[in-house]
């Protein structure tokens, strides 16, 4: 059974009157533990698929199903659904601004439980264990690009997601700190089996993963 | 949140000040009067026999404090070339508790009355004639004029003012002349009869005082008339409580202009966090619970805006009881002082209605967060 199975995702948008064809009945697999890469030219539909993937928009038609069982489609439940299944790694790290880097970890697992203490002693567990130990008390604005990340997959992973997305996770950083950001990922997927799709520009990251499609003309072609 | 801040210092010292008002006319009127009145029906004064019955009547009432006879004659009070028109209240001073505040009111001279010719009138009055403690006052009594063959003749006496009464109403500091009851009688030439008879009431009693007359008027019978402060003050009290809630309203006015503000500064919110909510509606938070989180943000700031708005209402308070640029015209409001009269109740209101205003205004620019949809948030 397929962690992530999506059948024949339709996806148009409607530009100034003309309809336009996104996602063209794209039929997707991601085996638990995978580390899967989405390419792809600018506007060719990359992240509309992430969107449609993590549960963020909805297909014009097709499904998509974790573990054999169709997502939820009630608002509520698919709120629940993705605090507890799902992480999401941006180009932006969207950090709040006025919570420190242990309180922004913590926020997923506080809004999925309710309980703050627990929600911050995972958060500061987690945040140490990917080396942010001294930055726990920092707000977004006093870390660096690469930690502002780094913070930003503590966070995607306090809830011990079933899937992480990653939508162009280093497109903000430069080479160094793109590295040290892929390599986390590589160590995550490899120590804790950690299933990534990751959207990316670069050839040289889409390489590293263990699977890679190109997306063109609203399909995936793999390779 | 300064809009706030003023409209509740308004809303607040606007309240106060009609509340003070209505406090300080009530405290003069009740205190200067008696809480109800016993007459005898028509114009006829009341007789020996009368309060023989009266007495009969309100030895046995529980709700009754003190009650004492009183006898109320117009007279022109004349010192040299000055004259006034002057309501002569003969009253019974000795008693250890009288029908009304008589003794507070006197606060230059003595209210004894000791002498029968003594006198104590207002203090404006005082003003108006140009005399004060130890001069002498002659009230002519109009009523009691005869045509002799030598022409008419008024009855007149002259008194000695013992004190000065200042209840700060003005109308009873510019007409009240206060004598003895057996003074006055003489003086009115009415032998044994009383004009009423003044009843005060337990102070728990004061608002039931209409009821009460009723009762008792139903229990003297026929031939006498029993009337309550209420009676001759309710319009009065009603128009002030209704002002008093019009104003209320209309400052509450200025809290919702205020409160556009509140509208504007939640719309711009909303625009500054849209990636912070788009993140977090991500992961699962709620409209719900994301409007909660602006709600009371904003909550907290209005409560502080009100607690500053209501400390800054109640200095302002202070200042107007404390300065003396301007007075009433006692003439026109009957008490010539500003009065404040700030209680919880009306902070809690207050601070209620601006909370109710203000969570309102929020909450319309916060409709926005359901139609945020956060793959439009993620794409900038």
């Amino acid at each position: 059974m397929y962690l992530l199975e999506t059948e024949k995702i339709v996806k148009t948008f409607n530009d100034t009157g003309e309809k336009l064809l996104i996602l063209n009945g794209i039929d997707f697999r991601v085996e638990r533990g995978e580390m899967v890469a989405i390419t792809g030219e600018s506007g060719s539909g990359k992240s509309t698929l992430l969107h449609i993937l993590g549960l963020l928009d909805k297909p014009d038609s097709g499904c998509v199903r974790f573990n054999g069982e169709l997502a939820p489609t009630e608002d509520k439940l698919l709120s629940k659904f993705r605090n507890q299944n799902i992480g999401f790694v941006f180009q932006f790290h969207y950090l709040l601004e006025d919570f420190n880097a242990r309180e922004n970890v913590a926020m997923p697992r506080l809004i999925g439980t309710g309980n703050r203490s627990e929600s911050l002693r995972i958060a500061q567990d987690l945040l140490s264990s990917l080396g942010m130990q001294h930055r726990l008390n920092h707000y977004p604005n006093q870390l660096s690009g690469g930690e502002q990340q780094r913070v930003a997959i503590a966070r995607a992973l306090i809830n011990k997601p079933d899937i992480v997305f990653a939508d162009e996770p280093t497109g903000n950083l430069d080479a160094k700190h793109s590295n040290e950001i892929i390599s986390l990922i590589e160590e995550l997927n490899r120590d804790m089996k950690q299933t990534f799709v990751i959207i990316t520009h670069d050839k040289s990251i889409s390489s590293r993963m263990q699977k890679s499609y190109t997306m063109q003309d609203g399909a995936l072609r793999l390779g | 949140m300064l809009g706030v801040v003023i409209a509740v210092a308004a809303l607040l010292v606007s309240f106060a000040l009609f509340e003070g008002y209505e406090n300080a006319l009530k405290e003069v009127i009740l205190g200067a009067n008696a809480h109800v009145y016993i007459f005898r029906s028509g114009s006829d004064d009341l007789s020996k026999e009368d309060m023989r019955r009266i007495r009969e009547v309100l030895d046995s009432q529980t709700e009754i404090s003190t009650y004492a006879p009183i006898i109320l004659t117009q007279a022109l009070a004349v010192n040299k070339e000055q004259h006034a028109g002057i309501l002569l209240r003969g009253i019974e001073p000795d008693g250890e508790e009288l029908p009304t505040a008589f003794r507070k009111y006197v606060q230059t001279g003595s209210a004894e009355l000791s002498n029968p010719l003594d006198t104590v009138i207002g203090v404006r009055l005082a003003d108006q004639l140009g005399v004060t403690v130890g001069d002498s006052i002659k009230l002519v009594s109009p009523m009691r004029t005869r045509i002799t063959p030598m022409g008419i003749r008024s009855r007149s006496r002259k008194f000695r003012i013992s004190g000065l009464y200042q209840s700060g109403m003005y109308e009873y500091d510019s007409r009240f002349v206060f004598t003895r009851l057996e003074t006055a009688s003489q003086f009115a030439s009415i032998g044994n009869q009383v004009s009423s008879v003044e009843i005060k009431l337990h102070s728990d009693e004061v608002e039931n005082a209409d009821a009460l007359a009723y009762e008792w008027e139903k229990e003297l019978g026929l031939g006498f008339q029993v009337v309550s402060w209420i009676f001759y003050n309710g319009n009065l009290f009603t128009i002030i409580v209704l002002e008093k809630w019009i104003l209320f309203i209309i400052m509450s006015l200025l809290v919702i202009i205020a409160s556009f503000n509140v509208v504007s500064a939640t719309a711009t919110s909303l625009m500054e966090h849209q990636g912070e909510i788009g993140i977090l509606k991500a992961y699962g938070m709620t409209n719900a619970n994301l409007k909660l989180i602006f709600l009371s943000r904003m909550i907290v700031l209005a409560t502080i805006a009100t607690a500053v708005g209501e400390a800054f209402g109640w200095i302002m308070g202070v200042f107007l009881t404390r300065q003396t640029l301007y007075q009433l015209k006692g003439d026109v409001y009957f008490v010539d002082e500003i009065n404040v009269h700030f209680s919880w109740q009306n902070c809690l209101l207050v601070f209620g209605v601006t909370m109710l205003i203000v969570a309102l205004s929020t909450l319309i620019p916060l409709r926005r967060i359901s139609q945020l949809k956060v793959v439009e948030i993620l794409r900038g």
